[in-house]
């Protein structure tokens, strides 16, 4: 997203204050419709002035982009921007865990790695074996993290020098499943697993996204609405088995009642599992769950039913380990 | 740099069918790109800072040596260029920004070119195309799908076209266009050898 309205037009289209993110600061970013309910999160990295690399829920880059372009032509024609998609250029290697740092620092000699001069959700440009990189210090597992991003006809070779280079500090590669894992424990949301397009930020948890001075976004009136500002709405929790030992299974519903217990009435399902492993870090399962009135529920005990019998689960916070972040920071 | 384990269709610079009648695929020399956004009215201040001209109209194209202008849109163009050239080209356009909106983003490897030449160029093309391909002037240039792919078509002749295919989905389209060559060759020699 370039233009000299570049920050005017993200501001406007995304929740958080974007208008004076300096450059080389990336920010966590939510996307509303207009509904209120949020769509699409991901990255909005301030590059350089006027120059913004965004990323979006994977798979989310062609809706969003369309939806950009829609505001863009049609509700914002003023603003001097231009959007541009960029998801085949660069190919993107994301580097996890703590000695992450000693493997990237001596590769890239022209960014200085050091806390100070590189932050957590910050964006630098250098050269990583001749090639071209722009690196992105944000992470998606909880570790301290890089997103190694360098134009696609290179990304082989770029992976096959990391692998090698950091055989002697015991580089493994991860995949998808390994990464909802880590994700999980650390409650970070996948928009569409977690959501289903009708929680506002206030359901997630994620309020601190919305920037409180805003004049307007794209969806900020409707988080006015009467039923948008109801008590009682589904909420993300987290849920743990009391036997420790169950893995729920996502999209099993939550009662309030032990439902093996044989009701004349039908009973009232209050909620339903998202997202549901086994944590290997943990030595437990971990779930997370949308619960009506969920917030204020957290400490309770309520009932999961699935095909071998109605499990007792405890709702908590959607922060299994490590809720401060200090493993971010390596 | 080219990496022997990229996959087939997005290697530079490789010739992947050639027909007896003449018929030659082959992706294209990894060339720099830019999708460059600008008000119609200030093209030509970025003309100056290309060095060629800038055409005005959607679906014209200007070449000058090896760089290329493309018009794709009412404030949408592609600048094509040796990979010589880039830096020169984004270094003048950093110039244009204290004055001229803009915006110049390198999407140079988001894209793989394919070069479809010989007397089955147009009718190749046609398998997944649904222009009218005689009706693009030589020199012209429009958006369109390949079967159910985004492709950007120049005709730089009669007989030779490029194609510009987003990069994931060069394997599909070297093979589509590859099996709708085969096929067009076999039955270009089936039909001469009934004469």
């Amino acid at each position: 997203v370039v233009g000299p309205d570049a920050a005017e037009f993200l501001h406007r289209f995304y929740t958080n204050p974007l208008l004076h993110l300096p450059p080389g600061r990336c920010r966590y970013v939510l996307a509303l419709k207009e509904d209120g309910f949020v769509y699409d999160d991901g990255i909005v990295a301030c590059v350089e002035q006027d120059r913004f690399h965004v990323t979006t829920t994977s798979g989310g880059a062609p809706r969003v982009y369309a939806n950009m372009q829609d505001y863009r032509q049609t509700e914002w024609p003023e603003l001097n921007v231009w959007l541009t998609p960029i998801t085949e250029h660069w190919a993107v290697i994301a580097l996890n865990g703590p000695k992450v740092r000693r493997l990237l620092a001596p590769l890239i000699h022209d960014i200085d790695f050091s806390d100070e001069a590189f932050p957590h959700m910050s964006v630098r440009t250098g050269t990583i074996f001749g090639v071209p990189v722009r690196l992105f210090r944000v992470s998606f597992t909880g570790e301290m993290g890089f997103e190694i991003n360098v134009p696609a006809a290179h990304a082989t070779m770029i992976w096959e020098k990391l692998m090698a280079t950091g055989a002697s500090l015991g580089i493994t590669p991860y995949g998808l499943e390994a990464l909802l894992h880590m994700r999980a424990e650390k409650g970070y949301i996948i928009v569409g697993q977690d959501t289903d397009g009708s929680q506002t930020p206030f359901d997630l948890g994620m309020g601190w996204a919305i920037g409180k001075n805003k004049s307007d976004f794209v969806g900020k009136r409707s988080l006015k609405r009467p039923d948008i500002v109801a008590e009682n709405r589904p909420q993300l929790v987290g849920v743990l088995t009391v036997d420790a030992t169950t893995v729920l299974e996502e999209g099993a519903q939550i009662s309030h009642i032990n439902t093996s217990e044989v009701s004349e009435t039908p009973e009232k399902m209050v909620g339903h599992v998202t997202s549901s492993y086994w944590s290997t870090t943990l030595g437990r399962p971990i779930a997370l769950a949308l619960v009506t009135g969920g917030h204020a529920l957290i400490g309770q005990e309520l009932f999961v039913p699935m095909p071998d019998k109605v499990h007792p689960v405890k709702l908590v916070k959607p922060a299994f380990y490590d809720p401060d972040g200090e493993r971010l920071n390596g | 740099m080219v990496d022997s384990k990229m996959p087939t269709f997005t290697r530079p610079d490789l010739l992947f069918f050639h027909g007896a009648s003449g018929t030659k695929l082959s992706t294209t020399p990894q060339i720099a790109r830019f999708s460059l956004g600008i008000a119609a009215k200030d093209v030509g201040k970025a003309a100056g800072a290309f060095g060629v001209s800038i055409p005005k109209n959607i679906g014209e194209m200007i070449q000058a040596g090896q760089s290329f202008a493309l018009c794709l849109g009412p404030d949408e163009y592609q600048l094509m260029v040796p990979m010589a050239l880039a830096n020169p080209l984004m270094k003048n356009f950093s110039h244009l920004r204290a004055t001229t909106p803009h915006s110049l983003v390198d999407i140079s490897y988001s894209q793989v070119g394919i070069e479809v030449c010989g007397p089955l160029a147009t009718t190749i093309i046609s398998a997944g195309c649904p222009l009218d391909l005689s009706v693009l002037p030589v020199g012209g240039c429009a958006r369109s799908i390949l079967d159910k792919l985004q492709v950007i078509v120049i005709k730089t002749g009669e007989q030779n076209y490029q194609l510009q295919i987003m990069r994931s989905f060069a394997p599909f389209a070297g093979k589509l266009l590859a099996k709708a060559a085969i096929q067009y060759e076999a039955e270009l020699a089936l039909n001469s050898g009934e004469e």
